[in-house]
């Protein structure tokens, strides 16, 4: 039981730390890749 | 299982597929769609759009620049609007490539219809008869008890570290399945009923959790598979195993080590599904930087198998947003056999055999439920505790 308590538990410590470590990323946002672009019709 | 993929998503996005008459006479329409053409795609009928796709223009029918219309050059607007539809006009994206350069993308629309339809259908529709199949199944055969009941000394069947990572997987799992299924059923279900609000509030949520969630469920899939492959893979003993059903009907108890012949399915599914449904997340992850499925295809291509079975070449060339939806279809359908799968594994772990939850839950089992269930590996564990104590035995 305290195993599977410790398990649940680490699933959102694991989360919260993957959130930590992406969220530090910049290629992780698409706000900066996607918005403001143009298309030109050649 | 590649090849699987390609056969799920072609069965489900191509949709029925009738011949198209190449010689459809468009001539009233100046070689634009007919009313025939129209009612053939409202019909779920796939149209050779090869006659709309080619008319982009004829620049040696521009006008010369002298008379009224000489500055259109030879294609008209709606001559340049399906040279954009259909990837064939010259352009240029100030960023991002390919997928910046893809101004319309009609494939959008059959895999929309198809997570709005049969995914949702097909896919709810699986858990509800894997959930009424195993009542079903309660009714009939009711709790697996201890044959004559527990004797009451115990062995331990997975150390901690065992059962840590089994509930690592399994605490995600939970988490990414029921996300999953309120990112695809919120809208139809809550929505309507709870309001949009709520439903947004949890959608923002849920994605949250999903994203980050998985990471866990990878960690412990990794996990999970390097502590038990060794126990999971085939041998002779699982054929008795098979030749008696598991016991389920005969309720009999065929030997097994470790794990039965019905475990090592259950491990292997979720080593195999886990593993493409985490490709395929990451692919969602990380957008449009893990494009997977043309790849795919181009492999599936070279084995010969599409062409054997009368469906030709798979595209090996799609759009970015194509590969993305590909992967998001493939994910769903790869979830949903996992929790049906899964929805069967907890029902035999818990309310289906008397004894089975304490394997994960104290890791201590009762030695008449081992001795029933996992003789072989019972008589293995019995051996060498004989040998340990009897090497600590202290020589006379």
């Amino acid at each position: 039981m305290k195993v599977m308590i410790l398990g649940f538990v680490s699933v959102f410590a694991i989360a919260w730390g993957a959130n930590m470590v992406l969220t530090q990323s910049s290629d992780f946002s698409s706000q900066g890749k996607y918005s403001g672009q143009s298309v030109r019709l050649d | 299982m590649r090849f699987l993929h390609w056969l799920v998503l072609a069965f489900f996005l191509c949709g029925p597929v009738a011949a198209q008459n190449a010689d459809v006479d468009r001539s009233a329409t100046g070689g634009a769609q007919t009313l025939e053409d129209i009612l053939a795609r409202q019909n779920g009928q796939k149209i050779d759009e090869s006659f709309r796709s080619s008319l982009t223009g004829d620049p040696a029918g521009a006008k010369d620049v002298t008379e009224q219309l000489g500055t259109l050059g030879g294609a008209s607007q709606s001559d340049i609007w399906r040279a954009i539809r259909y990837d064939s006009a010259s352009k240029t994206a100030s960023g991002n490539g390919d997928l910046g350069a893809v101004m319309i993308q009609s494939g959008g629309m059959p895999w929309y219809e198809f997570r709005e339809g049969p995914l949702r259908e097909y896919g709810g529709g699986l858990l509800l008869v894997t959930v009424s199949l195993l009542i079903i199944f309660f009714g009939i055969r009711g709790r697996i008890p201890i044959d004559g009941g527990p004797a009451g000394t115990t062995i331990t069947r997975f150390k901690a570290i065992e059962r840590f990572g089994h509930w690592v997987l399994a605490g995600s799992f939970i988490l990414l399945g029921l996300t999953g299924l309120l990112t695809l059923f919120g809208r139809a279900i809550l929505a309507p009923y709870f309001g949009k609000e709520l439903n947004s509030t949890l959608l923002i949520a849920s994605k949250w959790i999903h994203n980050n969630v998985a990471w866990a469920f990878m960690l412990a899939l990794v996990m999970v598979f390097v502590m038990w492959v060794m126990h999971n893979i085939p041998n002779r003993t699982d054929w008795v195993w098979i030749k008696q059903g598991g016991g389920i009907f005969s309720k009999s108890h065929p030997p097994a080590k470790k794990f039965n012949f019905g475990q090592k399915i259950v491990f292997w599914g979720v080593i195999v599904l886990g593993a493409s449904v985490s490709a395929s997340g990451l692919s969602l992850l990380f957008p449009f930087e893990m494009p997977m499925f043309a790849k795919t295809f181009v492999w599936l291509n070279a084995t010969g198998l599409p062409d054997m079975i009368g469906l030709g070449a798979l595209p090996t060339t799609m759009s970015p947003q194509e590969e993305m939806q590909l992967a998001q279809a493939w994910h769903a359908i790869v979830a949903f056999v996992m929790m049906a799968m899964i929805l069967a594994h907890i029902y035999i772990g818990t309310v289906g055999m008397e004894g089975a939850y304490d394997a994960m839950g104290s890791g201590e089992v009762d030695e008449e439920w081992a001795r029933q269930h996992h003789s072989l590996w019972y008589d293995e564990v019995k051996e060498e505790h004989a040998k340990a104590s009897g090497a600590s035995q202290p020589a006379e």
